[in-house]
């Protein structure tokens, strides 16, 4: 099965240890969704998985193959892409070169064909396919990081708080196209804020409290745990 | 007026030169964030090997070219291999560490440049050294013609590589975040040796054309122009091509025109000049961006 299997996983972010022993699996085809307060180790997890950090001890197995010692590079080509916290777009490109960048890895002949549907999935993209990167609002920012991920075409992508700093019209419609996606058949691993919009696209989700899983358990049931309000607020879970 | 487009002419050409020289330094400056202060002896390097290759065993001028090209990009894969990428795999070493270490490699290379071709200038004849026509009124020197025509073709190759190629898309990527690059599938550690070894190899042919243009070489070139194409960049905005190639031009006219209608006493003093006047208008340099900070 392709799933996404992480196995007692501790990472040091600097001289902090930023995960403590940290267990779960994405299901293929499931969005998953890792909540949890600021601090709590989430987006430290997601650079760990897309091979930004190299982890201190235990196992990141994708496939049924170890992944845990691949470089940035290599997870992107066994179909993981990552669409990171605060976009990380290339500002000094335009949206067109960022778009060709995400399917960087291919070298199939369908890579313009692709580019032609994404700049019609993302009508805004296509207006302003010449303008350099930086100029886009946040809301298209966010539009061509997904674009940009999509462009590689992966089995799995790690979205990291897709939402952060946008309008409220605007979260919906990013959370939509993460669902499209999900239909599409590709797997999804949700870091959110934005709890309950979290929980509600997703199929199962973790709650990460100081570097660990607090409680994990199907979101539709997560969402009336008053718990899971206490960690994402840094309470101590009783 | 025919001295003035006389002059224009040599202006452009030591500025092409210039240009090119910075172009290296710019391409290192903006994937590694460093400042590679071995430039300047990876290109005096070139122009002796060709020197060496035209004089001494009276092959062409290409094959000297060819060869000062390939010279300079071994060194700069040494300087890569051995002066940066083991301070790039340590964790927490200072972020002037690979400076201090180019610095090193200069000094080296500069020795073993006077054990190998002496401290006397050295000079440098070739077939098309002395052949001069006439346009008109203006005298025109078949060399410069030659140097500008090399420089501005890879100049002009190296912009469209960087521009519309998927390799000088990476290129471009690393140097404007390496993360980002890496999550995209950009090997980030093959980007940087190839930029590291283009670049020297373009020091190197800058290198042989500055020998073409003088006659001669001697081994302090080396510290000099390393130093003016750290002007040049710096004057350009550091890590842009624009402004590398713009602030050559520059230099190259500014210390033509300085000589010819000023007092060449200024030569070496007037990019300098330009530089504080620049800066102190625009602190980024001609073409350099602020970085924007997004929270």
């Amino acid at each position: 099965m392709p799933d996404l299997e992480i196995e007692t996983l501790s990472v040091c972010y600097g001289h902090v240890e930023a995960l403590r022993g940290v267990t779960l699996r994405v299901k293929d085809r499931q969005v998953v969704s890792l909540v949890g307060a600021n601090g709590a180790g989430k987006t430290t997890l997601m650079k760990t998985i897309a091979g930004l950090i190299p982890p201190l001890s235990g196992k990141i197995r994708y496939n049924g193959m170890n992944i845990d010692s691949l470089r940035a590079d290599e997870i992107i080509r066994n179909g993981i892409s990552y669409v990171p916290e605060g976009r990380a777009i290339l500002n000094k490109m335009t949206v067109l070169e960022n778009l060709l960048m995400g399917a960087y890895i291919r070298q199939d002949r369908e890579v313009m064909a692709d580019l032609e549907n994404i700049l019609e999935k993302f009508p805004i993209l296509g207006t302003r396919k010449d303008q350099l990167a930086g100029t886009l609002s946040g809301g298209e920012q966010q539009l061509l990081a997904i674009g940009r991920a999509l462009m590689s075409k992966p089995k799995f992508i790690l979205f990291d708080e897709p939402s952060l700093g946008l309008a409220p019209i605007v979260i919906e419609h990013i959370f939509e196209i993460i669902k499209d996606i999900n239909e599409s058949g590709v797997t999804i691993m949700l870091v959110e804020q934005n709890v309950h919009k979290a929980l509600s696209i997703s199929d199962y989700a973790y709650v990460m409290e100081t570097g660990k899983i607090a409680m994990e358990g199907n979101s539709k049931e997560l969402l009336y745990e008053k718990r899971v309000m206490d960690a994402y607020l840094g309470k101590k879970a009783k | 007026m025919h001295l003035f487009i006389e002059q224009l002419i040599n202006g452009i050409t030591l500025g092409s030169i210039y240009s090119l020289t910075a172009l290296g330094l710019t391409l290192i400056f903006g994937v590694l964030d460093i400042l590679n202060m071995a430039h300047g002896a990876v290109f005096m390097f070139g122009a002796f090997t060709a020197v060496l290759i035209v004089s001494k065993l009276g092959l062409p001028l290409w094959v000297g070219f060819l060869g000062g090209c390939i010279v300079s990009g071994l060194l700069g894969y040494a300087l890569e291999m051995f002066a940066l990428r083991p301070l790039r795999r340590r964790k927490n070493t200072s972020p002037l560490a690979p400076l201090i270490s180019t610095i090193g490699v200069s000094i080296i290379l500069e020795n073993i440049a006077r054990a190998l071709f002496g401290s006397d200038t050295i000079s440098f004849r070739t077939s098309i050294s002395d052949i001069n026509f006439k346009l008109g009124e203006i005298d025109i020197n078949l060399i410069n013609l030659v140097i500008l025509a090399v420089s501005f073709t890879i100049t002009i190759l190296l912009y469209f590589w960087l521009k519309n190629s998927k390799s000088g898309r990476a290129l471009r990527a690393v140097s404007e975040n390496p993360d980002t690059a890496a999550f995209l599938g950009v090997n980030t550690s093959k980007v940087i040796t190839f930029t590291v070894v283009s670049a020297s190899c373009a020091g190197g042919a800058a290198g042989v054309l500055v020998a073409m243009a003088f006659n001669s070489v001697n081994n302090e070139i080396g510290l000099a122009m390393g130093l003016k194409g750290l002007a040049i960049i710096i004057l350009g905005g550091m890590g842009s091509v624009n402004g590398a190639v713009a602030g050559g031009i520059l230099l190259g006219l500014a210390e033509t025109f300085v000589v010819a209608y000023g007092d060449s006493g200024y030569k070496e003093i007037i990019g300098f000049i330009i530089i504080m006047a620049v800066l102190l208008i625009k602190p980024q340099g001609i073409f350099g961006t602020t970085q924007k900070v997004k929270v």
